[in-house]
């Protein structure tokens, strides 16, 4: 009968799609695109948002192609696709590149730039995912974790030279993601985990002669290690390490470059230097906090609507939803942006390959890492890195890309290993 | 699947570790959201605000002031400033020529700003009257903006100057009743919100929070222009020709205690405040004390009739005008008298007679009585500054104290107080309260709140009053107030001449000379003083105060409502009033008239329409009041008509010419001595 075909097809493309990860992709790029319509409203020209609408559109072609292409077309083109990430990588260093803000990052193309580091985060994601589906991969082995990491560092690399020090860490958060995924060493984990950590803590007491909050995390941190009952001598080499490392901080402040160090110093005290590195911290913070609960209402941001914040559209896109829909648009983006997140992860666990599980993995860790930066950096919770939210800023070549990877994960939903019960 | 892919074991706890890892990131990141929008949102909310938010206040207007008969005093001037949107002038050439004519500065200066203006807005004209200007509201250009500012105007300059007062900047009253009545002028500003941006720029905001400015309410002043204007050129004239420091004339009506004009001098233009000094702000009338003399005899007279001491025609001795006091101190007469009547002692303002009747009361009758005519006490005025004078009490009285009393020595009041006491003599001896507000006025002009004559006390006898008057009408027509006597009305009046204390002792140079009167004696409409500090050329108040109040007198006797002989009769005697007649060239009719009317002209349109082009009599030339001035319009066929503007001033010039459709390029500033045409522009030169 025809009401059942019409079930079984129903039931049929449920089986196929992720419909939470479609539905979380959809709010998320809608959020964005209201956020950046109401940050760009009133400039004179919507242009900035008529061109992140294109992006959205050229991205949600590009992820409806990957959605239908085979697994294997993916893992093929990986190798190749990590050469092109890293000569475009070399080639920004060129004169081809565009320096902004100090930073060479950019390659312009006609009318059109693009951030080669943004698509090597992915390329790079997919060499790696490549590698470790080898046959007999074992992260364990020295030469296995050494060929990961080299692929992670030649990019990190190249993008420490233009130079984009908050681009790189994002490098270094998929390489986390991936290591803890293919089965890493927990307690060298715990370490890197931690470090950030410590070296905010002795940061703060370079910066403020007051070694405290140092000594309260370091305690608490190595207290943490022997919980891994590891052997005893490496727990208190590993610990003495993280402590000299801790002590290494001041030196390593002291050869920063000027504006990095203020940017530190702006992270614990903003009003320090209010017209200045401070400028964007307070304003990102006085927008965020006088939305409120429910926000001042669409194009009725004060902060937004006033352009207190340059290029707003970018990097402090999080103040608009924040601003105009308060706590509860704030929330709805974090969920939404975390609902992606855990469908990725649950991708990961389902996918049939470990090329696939391993691209969900490091997409969710980029995701994660990106939006914890992007709106610590929004909230005064982090340091103003350059970190784009994703989904959400303005910028072709990351819109593009995350939406791509999206058809991607679609892709290996689709193909996923089904568990035993009622599915054909 | 194919081989070479290692077939993927997932590891439960380890799913469950990231999730846990994954969601510690966002949790944290949600609680410093909670804690920075929900917890501090206040606090950002009040900081954003403070930040972006700028109350731009709206401006009320202040009330306006007319004179008793509803006549303009001080209005609000709607001025408006101009100011460009660099980005925007479409015309900044013409912009700046119109309001170089306008403004007084010239095109250059206007253009220069325009082009060395930062951002969007640059102020060019601030607070220009474009009621005399009106092209400047043609102008139809993007980027200039107007904003509208009221600004105090005085209809009539300096007429009243002091009285009115002033204010500052702010539109707060300084001085004057623009200070004592303040609150009621002031009305309540405004505000609208406007917001600040990014680059500090201000904008109106989104449905904008906006609180209309409550405009202040008027006061009808008890003043009468006529009255007060005619009072302050003859104090000025008079304490010219006696040479005296500074004046004051302060008119009353006795019956109800409304003022009717208060004049000092030195004075000031409230047009000009950063020229005045403090010497003529302050209303002397009410800050100033003096001893005053013999003016004070009427209040000795006063008691000795009440207390039935004697009568008007009782016998008296003026001992020919020498009396050695008990403290060894003469008392010497100007005028020296022997055997004579109470009435011929006032009459002759005989020191020795006052003198010697005062024995007749005892201290404190004395002082009740001086006291009841409210000497020692603030009148109450409704006048900021007002001092109570000095009067002694009984006990404090020396053994002499009262004697010099008697003849206005050793107490001390305001010109006010001793102008009180005589109308209250004229009223019948009732005292009223003085006062300058007659009725406070809705913000639509009517009359809100009518302020009552208020009675403050009975001093004298309605009997003791007529017998004074009676006496007084005698110091003008047989006595030392000749000076004041005009044929067909009755004065009463009593002059004064007191001798200053120079150093604490009583000199022979510096005298306060004053007159104070009222008539028509036998029905007192106008109780007046008139006071000279410090008079050379004579010493003597019946000759350099007495001549004043006459000269006021006659010419305003039309207020009066005599009957028609008598005022005939009066004007006859008096001289005639002249004025100055202004040039109304370039303006129109109505602005023409009412500029006219101010000095009791019109205007008359003999020919033409639209803008002055030509008057007759000429400005400058001196003119009767109430005469018509004759004035010439365009040529109806305007257009192709080019207007001689020659000898104009440059702004109307300027007028003249745009109104007939021409355009116009100006060298120079000042007035016009020559124009040339080329097409449709005139060049017009200035100098």
């Amino acid at each position: 009968m025809l009401d059942e075909d019409d079930v079984a097809l129903q039931r049929r493309v449920n089986d196929l799609l992720d419909w939470g990860l479609l539905l979380a992709v959809a709010g998320v790029l809608a959020m964005g695109l209201i956020s950046i319509y109401s940050a760009a409203h009133g400039m004179g020209s919507d242009s900035i948002f008529k061109r992140q609408l294109f992006f959205a559109a050229i991205g949600i072609a590009a992820a409806g192609v990957f959605f239908f292409l085979p697994e294997h077309w993916f893992r093929d083109l990986s190798y190749p696709l990590y050469g092109i990430g890293i000569l475009i990588l070399i080639a920004v260093l060129t004169p081809l590149g565009h320096v902004v803000n100090g930073q060479q990052c950019w390659i312009q193309i006609g009318s059109f730039s693009f951030q080669p580091s943004e698509l090597a985060k992915l390329t790079t994601l997919m060499a790696v995912a490549r590698y470790t589906g080898r046959k007999g991969f074992d992260i364990r082995t020295l030469r296995d974790l050494f060929v990961v990491v080299a692929l992670f560092v030649l990019p990190i690399a190249l993008v420490m030279m233009q130079p984009d020090t908050g681009s790189a860490t994002v490098f270094l958060a998929m390489l986390l993601g991936v290591y803890l995924w293919t089965g890493g060493d927990l307690f060298f984990l715990y370490f890197v985990a931690v470090a950030p950590f410590v070296a905010a803590s002795a940061l703060y007491g370079v910066l403020f002669d007051n070694m405290i909050w140092f000594a309260i995390v370091t305690a608490l941190v190595s207290l943490g290690a022997f919980l891994f009952r590891r052997n005893l001598i490496l727990t208190i080499v590993a610990c003495i390490v993280l402590v000299g490392a801790g002590l290494a901080v001041k030196p390593a402040f002291e050869s920063l470059e000027t504006y990095k160090q203020s940017r530190l110093i702006t992270l614990f005290e903003p009003e320090r230097n209010p017209r200045g590195t401070g400028y964007h911290v307070i304003q990102s913070i006085l927008a965020v906090g006088s939305g409120g609960i429910t926000g001042k209402g669409f194009l009725k941001g004060t902060q937004t609507q006033l352009r207190y914040i340059p290029e707003q559209w970018t990097d402090f896109i999080f103040c608009v939803p924040t601003e105009e829909f308060g706590f509860v648009g704030g929330t709805i983006v974090i969920a939404l942006l975390a609902s992606v997140v855990f469908r990725a992860l649950n991708i990961a666990s389902l996918a049939r390959s470990s090329f696939a599980s391993i691209i969900a993995i490091g997409f969710a860790s980029l995701l994660t890492y990106h939006t914890m930066v992007n709106i610590g950096m929004a909230v005064g919770l982090f340091p103003v890195m350059g970190i784009p939210l994703p989904f959400l800023s303005a910028g072709g070549t990351a819109l593009i890309a995350n939406i791509a990877v999206v058809g991607i994960l679609l892709n290996f939903y689709k193909t996923r290993r089904r568990r035993a019960s009622g599915v054909p | 699947m194919n081989i070479d892919v290692q077939s993927y074991e997932p590891i439960r706890w380890k799913s469950g570790l990231l999730t846990l890892v994954f969601s510690f990131a966002f949790t944290i990141v949600i609680g410093r959201l909670f804690w920075v929008q929900v917890v501090e949102g206040a606090k950002y909310r009040d900081l954003a605000k403070k930040q972006y938010e700028s109350r731009v206040p709206l401006r009320a207007e202040r009330g306006r002031l007319v004179d008793r008969q509803m006549r303009d005093l001080a209005t609000m001037m709607k001025t408006t400033s101009f100011a460009a949107d660099p980005t925007m002038i479409e015309h900044p050439e013409m912009c700046a020529q119109l309001l170089s004519a306008a403004a007084e500065e010239s095109a250059q200066v206007y253009l220069d700003r325009l082009r060395n203006a930062q951002g969007r807005f640059v102020w060019l004209a601030r607070g220009v009257n474009t009621v005399m200007f009106p092209v400047l509201d043609t102008i139809r250009d993007r980027g200039l903006i107007r904003v509208k500012e009221p600004k105090r105007s005085f209809t009539h300059g300096p007429l009243a100057a002091q009285l009115i007062g002033t204010t500052d900047v702010d539109n707060n009253g300084l001085t004057g009743l623009e200070l004592h009545y303040d609150g009621i002028l002031r009305g309540q500003s405004g505000f609208v919100v406007m917001q600040r941006d990014g680059r500090g720029r201000l904008r109106p905001g989104v449905d904008p929070e906006r609180e209309a400015p409550r405009n202040g309410q008027g006061l009808q002043l008890t003043i009468d222009l006529e009255l007060q204007r005619v009072a302050e050129q003859e104090l000025a004239r008079g304490v010219r020709d006696a040479g005296a420091v500074s004046g004051t004339v302060i008119a009353i009506e006795p019956a109800t205690g409304e003022i009717l004009a208060m004049a000092s001098f030195p004075s000031f233009n409230p047009n000009r405040l950063n020229t005045a000094t403090d010497d003529a702000i302050r209303i002397r009338s009410v800050t100033d004390q003096y001893e005053p003399g013999s003016t004070m005899k009427a209040i000795t007279a006063a008691a000795l009739l009440e207390e039935r001491k004697l009568a008007a025609d009782d016998k008296v001795n003026g001992l020919n005008g020498v009396l050695k006091m008990a403290g060894g101190a003469v008392i010497t007469d100007d005028h020296p008298v022997g055997q004579t009547t109470f009435r011929g002692a006032l009459e002759q303002s005989s020191n020795v007679v006052f003198a010697t009747l005062a024995e007749q009361l005892h201290d404190r009758v004395f002082y009740k009585y001086v006291r009841d005519f409210g000497f020692g006490i603030a009148s109450g005025i409704d006048l900021p500054g007002e001092v109570r004078g000095r009067l002694k009490r009984p006990n404090e009285f020396g053994p002499s104290t009262k004697q010099f009393m008697s003849f206005g020595y050793g107490i001390s009041a305001t010109a006010l107080q001793v102008l009180d006491a005589y109308a209250a003599i004229a009223n019948g001896g009732i005292l009223m309260q003085p006062h300058v507000v007659k009725g406070i006025l809705t913000t639509d002009g009517d009359v809100d709140v009518a302020i009552a004559p208020q009675q403050i006390r009975r001093v004298v006898s309605v009997e003791t009053a007529r017998i004074l008057t009676d006496m007084l009408v005698g110091v003008v027509e047989r006595g030392t107030g000749q000076e004041a006597r005009i044929s067909g009305v009755r004065i009463a009046g009593k002059t004064g001449t007191a001798q200053q204390l120079t150093l604490g002792q009583y000199g022979k140079q510096n005298y306060t000379a004053s007159f104070v009167g009222f008539y028509p004696a036998d029905k007192p409409r106008v109780a007046m003083i008139v006071m000279l500090d410090r008079p050379i050329t004579s010493i003597y108040g019946g000759t350099t105060a007495a001549p004043i109040f006459r000269r006021i007198v006659q010419k305003t006797m039309t207020m009066l409502q005599l009957d028609a002989v008598t005022q005939q009769r009066i004007a006859a005697s008096s001289e005639v009033d002249t004025v100055i007649v202004p040039d109304v060239r370039g303006l129109g009719l109505s602005t023409a008239d009412s500029v006219l009317r101010r000095l009791g002209l019109r205007a008359e349109m003999t020919a033409g329409a639209g803008l002055i082009l030509r008057q007759n009599p000429a400005n400058g030339s001196r003119i009767e009041r109430g005469t018509s001035v004759n004035v010439q319009g365009q040529p109806q066929q305007g257009a192709s008509q080019r207007p001689d503007v020659i000898g104009f001033p440059l702004r109307r010039a300027i007028t003249v010419l745009y109104a007939a459709g021409f355009n116009v390029r100006i060298v120079g500033t000042g007035k016009v001595f020559k124009q040339e045409w080329t097409g449709e522009t005139c060049i017009v030169s200035a100098r």
